[in-house]
């Protein structure tokens, strides 16, 4: 149970195919009774792709924090975590949220063939 | 064999025979939606054909350049651009009597739908006949199944006439007779 923010949500797709973009925001809300810096981090296969920010959020706010990672050749789960500075300098751990990318397939698709032009060259 | 009557709303079809009131013929559709007509064992795709937007006079020895786009999206996939000049047969059919196939190219991988631009030359040969008209069409080919609008084109019609090679006079008249 998280103590003073809660992550309310992690935006991604439910699906991605390989190589492609995966654009992910994670909405992280300050359930504390002050202002205080949220710190937010949010992993893929070990590689951090939200990289520790953060931003002062009032009590009650919702802060986004955006990041994006390229899709690999199976299905992910993203790791979101919220952090905070204690009295001691310290960061700790405060909540934690994952959310699913599978592999989608690439299929094949074609449209709109026409004859554009003819000419005798 | 199972036979069932056409009903026009074809999208989604299911494969079979279908009767079609209009041409009074049984025509096959396989799943994609794409009519065949058969014939002494064969079945036959019947092509849909438009009044071609212009007439190409071309001669024996020219060669014919068709132009064509289409959209793509998927894994890379290689295929080639392949282009006919025939005529309207029975029941739609296009008989192809000229052919020409592009060199191989590439379509690269995209999950957004992506415009390409090809062309194939059809030489014109003494294998069509000269003061006719042809119609022509072109489809994509390589592991790629056809249909219109999709992967081809629909066939247009009267799209070239083959001039004579031979000197041609025509509409000779008296345009005037006077005293001088």
């Amino acid at each position: 149970m998280a103590n003073y923010a809660q992550i309310v949500e992690i935006v991604a797709p439910d699906k991605a195919v390989q190589g492609s973009r995966v654009d992910v925001t994670v909405k992280i809300k300050n359930t504390w009774t002050g202002s205080f810096r949220i710190y937010c981090v949010a992993v893929v296969d070990s590689t951090r792709f939200i990289d520790w920010l953060n931003e002062v959020v009032a009590p009650g706010a919702i802060r986004e924090f955006s990041g994006a990672f390229i899709m690999g050749g199976a299905d992910v789960r993203i790791l979101a975590q919220s952090w905070y500075e204690g009295t001691d300098g310290y960061l700790y751990r405060d909540d934690e949220k994952t959310k699913s990318v599978k592999l989608a397939e690439l299929v094949a698709a074609f449209s709109e063939f026409r004859i554009n032009d003819y000419i005798k060259v | 064999m199972a036979i069932e009557t056409l009903e026009l709303a074809l999208d989604p079809v299911q494969a079979g025979w279908y009767y079609d009131p209009d041409t009074g013929q049984w025509y096959y559709y396989d799943e994609e939606g794409k009519r065949y007509f058969y014939l002494a064992g064969l079945f036959y795709p019947v092509m849909e054909w438009e009044t071609a937007p212009k007439v190409v006079n071309v001669r024996h020895g020219d060669t014919l350049r068709i132009s064509v786009s289409f959209k793509y999206s998927g894994p890379s996939k290689t295929c080639k651009l392949y282009g006919s000049v025939g005529q309207k047969s029975a029941f739609n059919i296009f008989d192809e009597i000229l052919t020409a196939t592009s060199p191989s190219f590439t379509l690269s991988e995209s999950t957004e739908p992506k415009t390409y631009y090809r062309q194939v030359d059809i030489a014109i040969t003494t294998a069509i006949a000269a003061g006719k008209y042809y119609g022509i069409y072109a489809k994509l080919i390589d592991g790629i199944s056809f249909k219109e609008r999709v992967t081809g084109s629909v066939a247009l019609e009267g799209a070239i006439f083959v001039v004579s090679a031979e000197p041609t006079f025509s509409d000779f008249q008296i345009t005037d007779y006077a005293k001088v």
